[in-house]
């Protein structure tokens, strides 16, 4: 399910109460303002992005950046999940925990790095909805 | 030629029939009432366009796109096929699927581009006019930039940047090899297509060579940049992977290469000449002639654009992408040139649609294979800052990563690949 990279991270990313080990785990490459206030701060972060405006075109537009990446008919074994169907809230805990550095991905905490919460809204509310 | 005249003429037909026989329906549903986009080149670039311009405002513009071959290997995972963790099938695409969901696929050569006129010539003497047009002609190789090498010379010493028969060749020649033969590659001088490129080649060569147990073999890279992209993660992986088999070699060492002679298979350089069994080089390069010939290049022979649309500042009509642009930060790659077609759709369909035009955002990872589940990346997102494609935030594989790690990474790439070319080709 979670597009990361390691047993232990997977371990940590499918369980909603993790946080302290992810905290040991990945410390080098938690974001300050995780490791600061732990998934609470992520869940106030998520809760944040839930009450974002939503651009329901502007996120079909930048939805094209991610099916560079997540093919629309994936394998379920593949490394990259589909994304087309998920609940916006799934969607919006996802992308929030990369952008926070709680989840592990290279690739996708850079790429939520540069997202407003408005952006993910909309990427979320687009992906929900088709 | 004559499939492409005989598709021309039933579209054609198709049109005109349609015309004559339902006259109180054709306004506004006529096909050709709608704007004309014509994209030439159907690589990473140009078929991403279509699909996404199908895919935003299949319904309201007219979409054709112009590439001179009936199939399309990727140049990026042929590497991969070199390596044998690839075959050449699974490489090779088209653009059928794109054709039934309507666009309109001419296989010929645009051989020109009138811009007073608007209109794309063809070298079977038709033209095809168009309101917005998508320049994706991807590079070409300056064959004289290496002393003694030319177009003729890559049938002996291939190039293998430009995926196909060239591909094939390097392979059938890297099987060739017997144990104790060297390899020599000369990578190209910056810009170029896929930056890790040359490096990733060179681990996939080193991959056969190591599984046929050839350990008195060697890979010279007579390098005329002083460093390379990922480099400190390629060099200790040749070190870890395939210890004293490969051999890089900077421009501050061998002082430039001077001459290459591919029938006596010598690269000389200002510090020595190497001998190889078999020379891979690859020139430096330039935007397709086509961009260049319709003046949207400059001195630096690829094409400068806006940054904000991928609009030409040549003209504003015309939207160039992937290898042959400018592209501020942004390597030459296909994610890149995918990337781009994302941006520039958006603009086009707001030119010519009155929808609305969104910020640039762009993005790219590039991954490399250095040895069987042994995958590296590096990748950045990107925005006009002041003009100019700037990078916002990037990463890059760590040196001391897990296995765990740089097998995930591969397997990543693995479903990029299909994820991208499903995207390209709308399969």
């Amino acid at each position: 399910m979670e597009e990361t990279s390691g047993t232990l991270c997977r371990f940590v990313a499918m369980s909603a109460f993790g946080a302290a080990v992810m905290l040991t785990v990945h410390q080098s490459l938690t974001s300050p303002a995780f490791a600061e206030g732990g998934y609470e701060k992520v869940e106030k972060a998520i809760q944040q992005v839930i009450a974002a405006p939503v651009d329901k075109e502007y996120g079909e537009y930048l939805a094209g950046e991610c099916a560079t990446c997540h093919s629309s008919h994936a394998d379920p074994d593949a490394e990259i999940p589909q994304l087309v169907g998920r609940s916006s809230e799934d969607l919006i805990r996802a992308m929030v925990e990369y952008r926070t550095g709680y989840r592990d991905n290279q690739v996708m905490q850079t790429t939520m790095a540069t997202k407003s919460d408005e952006e993910i809204a909309s990427l979320a509310a687009w992906f929900a909805s088709n | 030629m004559t499939l492409f005249s005989k598709r021309q003429f039933m579209v054609m037909s198709a049109t005109a029939l349609g015309t004559l026989a339902v006259p109180s329906l054709s306004f506004g549903q006529n096909r050709s009432a709608k704007p004309k986009v014509v994209i030439i080149g159907g690589g990473a670039g140009g078929a991403s366009a279509a699909h996404e311009l199908l895919r935003a405002a299949g319904d309201t513009l007219n979409i054709t796109l112009i590439d001179r071959e009936s199939q399309y290997t990727t140049c990026f995972y042929s590497n991969l096929y070199l390596g044998g963790f690839r075959d050449f099938d699974s490489i090779t695409h088209n653009w059928d699927a794109l054709s039934e969901m309507g666009v309109n696929k001419v296989t010929g050569s645009a051989t020109g581009i009138d811009r007073e006129a608007k209109t794309v010539s063809m070298e079977d003497g038709s033209s095809i006019a168009y309101d917005r047009l998508i320049v994706s002609p991807g590079i070409d190789l300056i064959y004289d930039s290496v002393p003694g090498y030319s177009e003729e010379a890559a049938e002996t010493a291939p190039h293998a940047w430009k995926a196909g028969p060239q591909t094939q060749l390097l392979k059938e020649k890297l099987d060739a090899l017997q144990d104790g033969d060297q390899i020599v590659m000369v990578p190209p001088p910056n810009p170029y297509r896929c930056p890790p490129g040359p490096y990733e080649r060179v681990s996939m060569m080193a991959h056969v060579l190591k599984e046929k147990g050839f350990t008195n073999s060697r890979i010279i890279i007579l390098d005329p940049k002083p460093s390379f992209s990922k480099q400190v993660l390629f060099t200790d992986g040749w070190q870890a992977e395939y210890p004293g088999m490969v051999e890089w070699i900077g421009p501050e060492i061998h002082g430039g290469v001077a001459m290459v002679d591919v029938e006596a298979g010598t690269v000389e350089t200002d510090f020595d000449t190497f001998q190889g069994a078999l020379l891979n080089i690859v020139p430096a390069q330039k935007a397709g002639a086509i961009a260049t010939e319709a003046g949207l290049a400059d001195d630096s022979g690829f094409c400068p654009i806006d940054a904000e649309s991928m609009r030409s500042t040549m003209d504003e009509n015309i939207f160039v992408l992937g290898d042959a642009t400018i592209a501020g930060d942004m390597p030459k790659s296909a994610f890149s040139a995918n990337s781009q077609a994302k941006v520039c759709a958006n603009a086009v369909r707001a030119d010519l649609t009155d929808t609305r035009k969104f910020p640039a955002k762009y993005s790219n990872t590039c991954w490399s294979l250095i040895q069987t589940d042994n995958g590296v990346k590096v990748g950045a997102q990107y925005s006009p800052v002041d003009g100019k494609i700037t990078s916002t935030a990037d990463f890059v594989s760590q040196q001391d990563e897990t296995a765990e790690i740089r097998k995930a990474t591969y397997e990543e790439s693995i479903a990029w690949y299909d994820a991208i070319t499903q995207d390209m080709f709308a399969t």
